[in-house]
């Protein structure tokens, strides 16, 4: 006998063809001639701007290499200007056809905003970056409810200023990729915070010891699962906490899902919430432009997305109630 | 300079032995802290078992035994003068029983039923997991106070303070598998 898909998987790979087929070919179909539109209108201020360029360097044949590098940074900003402005309305069309269909493809019941964000507030709450970011944005939130818990996440870029050598301010991305939150299962009095653990993976014992320095950070809490250990570094005013959360079981399930997926995620637990940022290094669910979006391998990528994503629910098992926190049904 | 010099030669070590020192009550002091965060949970989880013997005992008739045995190691525990073995044999012996009776309640449908026995039976899932934290933090705390007292230099001054080496906890095999939702409600 099969064993049944876990509840929080998109419905089964088999339905996938015909999902594709008959939901997300037509809204395709129609985008795409919008797509060939767009990259059309790309081209002539993309020629114009090599034209620019070219005739800068005939007049001036002299100018030196700090010029050109000048010349090429403008213009690749200039593209990117003229490619946001001439994709947003397509970007836009793409996310409410095609995403919105791809969330309901995992759930009827999940909700989809193109746009929309988890609030900086929500992310600020996390602690898991120790300063406050001075540019904030994210797209692509999806909310929804599995059995007990209510969830969100999203898209999420968090950025600084830093000076560079000569003192020229310039943002820096601190993180950028999936930001999710859900009810968690336990009651918490205290903040915990699973960052990775880079100083042990690269220095060992001596990396442990470094880490009890880190003054920007609670306590140090060290577990007794060495691979959790080598990944992951804990910190919480609370110890006893902090084991409470991180049973034997939930180190094993976050050890596996970080070799599965080969990905670090920071987790924080405070409150009634756990907040789980997974550093990706790519755009969720953008279409593209400068080649077709009737990719089937393309939509499978955004439910792959999706279910990495809720996967997180399994994973933490937010929907296991045996402890005395009151599912949400009757916290009302 | 011949000041600054003679001052680092006999600050220097009276600066860290005053450092070590105050390093060795801390481990010793977390230690000792953890050790009462255990009986804190382990207070909580006695406190538990006359409701649950209430509660149950209309249904499991059959258990009556089982039900007494609880009540007394409850009684034992908190008559207290109990050495630190002795207390984590009780909790021992009161989780076998109770997660023994857990797993009766499937006999007892009306039981299962019970919205009593539910919250009952939620609070002592919570307190288990809460123990077992407990436990886990007092093995590292203990981890670190031991080896202040095989390390050089902290070790011959742990000597002269007079601090012992203590035993870990074991941690039963049953709570490094954790609770299993599946065994305890069978669904």
């Amino acid at each position: 006998m099969s064993e049944p898909p876990p509840e929080n998987e998109c419905r089964p790979k088999e339905s996938f063809d015909s999902f594709y087929e008959h939901e997300l070919l037509p809204e395709l179909k129609e985008l795409e001639v919008e797509r060939k539109n767009i990259r059309s209108t790309l081209i002539y201020p993309t020629l114009g701007l090599g034209a620019l360029a070219l005739g800068l360097i005939a007049v001036m044949p002299n100018m030196g290499i700090q010029a050109l590098i000048l010349t090429a940074i403008t213009g690749a900003g200039l593209f990117t200007w003229f490619k946001t402005k001439a994709s947003m309305e397509f970007r836009m069309e793409f996310k409410n056809r095609v995403i919105r269909k791809v969330v309901s493809h995992c759930n009827k019941e999940y909700r989809y905003s193109g746009f929309g964000s988890i609030n900086r507030a929500d992310f600020d709450a996390s602690g898991i970056m120790t300063r406050q970011p001075d540019r904030y944005q994210g797209d692509d939130l999806v909310t929804g409810e599995s059995k007990q818990s209510k969830f969100s996440f999203s898209e999420v870029y968090f950025e600084i200023y830093v000076k560079d050598s000569k003192g020229r301010r310039r943002l820096q991305t601190q993180f950028k990729g999936l930001f999710f939150m859900a009810d968690f299962n336990k009651n918490l009095k205290s903040h915990t915070v699973i960052v990775a653990d880079l100083a042990e993976r690269f220095l060992g014992n001596m990396g442990q010891q470094l880490q009890k320095l880190n003054f920007s950070r609670a306590d140090l809490v060290q577990l007794e699962n060495v691979d959790f250990e080598k990944l992951y570094a804990v910190y919480g005013r609370d110890q006893v906490e902090a084991r409470y959360i991180l049973s034997p079981k939930l180190m094993e399930r976050l050890v596996n899902f970080s070799v599965k997926h080969e990905l670090t995620p920071s987790l924080a637990f405070r409150g009634t919430q756990v907040y789980v940022a997974i550093p990706i290094n790519k755009d969720f669910f953008e279409p593209r432009i400068f080649s077709t979006i009737m990719d089937k391998e393309l939509c499978q990528e955004y439910v792959r997305d999706m279910e990495l994503a809720l996967s997180l629910i399994e994973e933490l098992e937010l929907d296991k109630r045996i402890w005395s926190k009151a599912p949400r049904e009757e916290e009302k | 300079m011949g000041f600054l010099a003679l001052l680092l030669l006999i600050g220097g070590p009276i600066f860290l032995g005053i450092l070590f020192y105050n390093n060795l009550i801390d481990r010793k002091n977390r230690v000792e802290q953890a050790e009462s965060d255990i009986d804190v949970q382990l207070k909580k989880r006695f406190e538990l078992i006359p409701n649950l013997v209430e509660t149950v005992k209309a249904y499991m008739k059959h258990e009556k035994d089982t039900l007494v045995e609880l009540t007394e190691l409850r009684t034992r525990y908190q008559g207290g003068g109990l050495s630190m073995v002795e207390q984590q044999q009780i909790a021992g012996k009161v989780n076998r029983m109770g997660r023994g009776l857990m797993l009766q309640v499937e006999n007892y449908p009306d039981l299962k039923a019970n919205q009593n026995f539910m919250q009952l039976q939620a609070a002592w899932n919570e307190v288990e997991e809460q123990i077992s934290a407990s436990r886990r933090t007092y093995n590292a705390a203990l981890k670190d106070y031991n080896n202040g007292l095989e390390q050089f230099p902290t070790k011959l001054m742990a000597r002269s303070m007079g601090y012992q080496p203590k035993e870990y906890i074991e941690i039963p095999e049953e709570e490094k598998k954790n609770i299993s939702a599946k065994e305890l409600f069978n669904s």
